[in-house]
């Protein structure tokens, strides 16, 4: 009964916002590739939506209000540690060598850092596109930033991933011919 | 869409998450149609989203009451990597498949769209759902609904195939379609719904028990069900 009163209260229920916590896992690891800072920021974002759930009139909008949530702790996170070398400043060398992925592990792998190694605001969109089919709307919503700037990123993410993707997949099916000295 | 072909990337990009208007959308399958490089840059385009939904598919945090704070996070980054290996092997042979037999077939595109290349019929059809969405849902089986009808003479195979949250819509307890499938299966006999093996596991993991009816098929994983069909030639539509 709690749960249909708040419902007709047009609030929505703390079930609900706990709920999407694996979704939000997912987003959050998506934008900081750390298991245990995307369990804390989600763990934040939960605490904090529940604390003020009832700020949100539109029960539909949970989704794009959760991950401006989850944005902001994502935000005061790295103004917190900006002294700190930031993902997007590091070099992450793909260190497997093509002859090794058709290990599907390191497959699986390379998608991961290839996506780590986007720029933050271009792993945000991409996140939020890719795994949680948000519109560009939502995406800007959620962000706080203007529509083109969110397709700008899309466009972006989605070059360098599938390139990197390629230039690393190309080799395994056509090994690059050498050259020889015949005579 | 203003442009007329070659059409922007960014528009490219609109066509894929379907953030184009009717007309727009309809100018564009058109050029698809017309096109095949255009459509290679949309397939790329999708890849990306398959290649990171996939590799997102394992990662997931421990379930845990709200209150306590800074718990360790129990799934091993490893761990969720090698759990990847089957849908990314899939993946990879899938990008690589320039091999995969023409003929005349409509050309498989990974997210929402077939196209007919010429006026070959779809008569193998495979769909896939891998998210709890509705909307998704709903045109998976105007779509099936529309090859088995035009088929008639149940020469036409068609199948539906389910996993992670897409699991949900054969629920025959929950899912809103439940009844609607079930019809569809009673006057199509050339209709298969296929559940995935570790989708339903991965729901008993947490405690869900899944009902489904009789007539849906849950003796192997989605994988490999869809690996199985593309070797054989059939078309694959990613709803």
């Amino acid at each position: 009964m709690t749960i249909i009163d708040r419902l007709c209260a047009a609030r929505v229920p703390k079930e609900r916002i706990a709920e999407r916590r694996g979704r939000l896992y997912k987003v959050a690891f998506a934008w900081c590739f750390d298991p245990h800072l995307a369990d804390d920021l989600v763990q934040e974002t939960l605490t904090r939506a529940m604390g003020k759930c009832h700020q949100l009139r539109d029960p539909t909008l949970l989704d794009s209000w959760l991950y401006s949530i989850l944005n902001n702790c994502w935000r005061e996170h790295l103004r917190r540690r900006r002294p700190e070398t930031g993902l997007d400043e590091e070099s992450l060398e793909c260190t497997r060598c093509p002859e090794r992925l058709n290990q599907a592990s390191e497959l699986a792998q390379c998608v991961l850092d290839l996506m780590a190694r986007l720029p933050e605001g271009q792993r945000q969109v991409l996140a939020l596109v890719a795994l949680e089919d948000f519109s560009y709307r939502e995406v800007a919503d959620a962000l706080d930033i203007p529509i083109g700037t969110v397709m700008s990123r899309l466009c972006r993410a989605r070059r360098t991933v599938a390139e990197g993707f390629e230039a690393l997949h190309q080799p395994v099916e056509s090994p690059r011919p050498y050259l020889r000295r015949v005579k | 869409m203003n442009r007329q072909p070659p059409c922007s990337d960014e528009d490219l990009h609109r066509f894929v998450d379907e953030e184009l208007s009717d007309g727009e959308r309809a100018r564009m399958a058109d050029l698809l149609e017309r096109n095949p490089q255009v459509a290679d840059r949309v397939q790329r385009h999708r890849m990306v989203d398959d290649l990171v939904r996939q590799a997102f598919e394992e990662i997931e945090t421990a379930a845990r009451p709200l209150a306590p704070k800074h718990r360790r996070h129990t799934i091993p980054r490893i761990a969720a990597a090698a759990a990847l290996f089957v849908p990314l092997g899939f993946l990879a042979g899938w990008l690589a498949k320039p091999a995969l037999p023409d003929r005349g077939e409509p050309t498989l595109l990974a997210g929402g769209v077939s196209l007919e290349r010429t006026s070959g019929r779809l008569t193998h059809a495979l769909f896939h759902i891998d998210a709890d969405d509705p909307a998704a849902m709903e045109k998976l089986l105007e779509r099936a609904e529309s090859i088995l009808a035009r088929s008639g003479d149940a020469d036409a195979q068609v199948e539906v195939v389910a996993n992670a949250g897409g699991l949900n819509l054969l629920r025959a307890d929950t899912s809103a379609y439940a009844e609607r499938l079930r019809n569809l299966m009673a006057r199509y006999p050339n209709l298969t719904i296929v559940a995935c093996a570790n989708a339903i596991k991965r729901f008993e993991e947490r405690g869900t028990n899944v009902l489904l009816f009789s007539e849906v098929k849950s003796d192997e994983t989605a994988i490999d069900h869809i690996v199985q069909r593309l070797q054989q030639g059939w078309t694959y539509i990613k709803l």
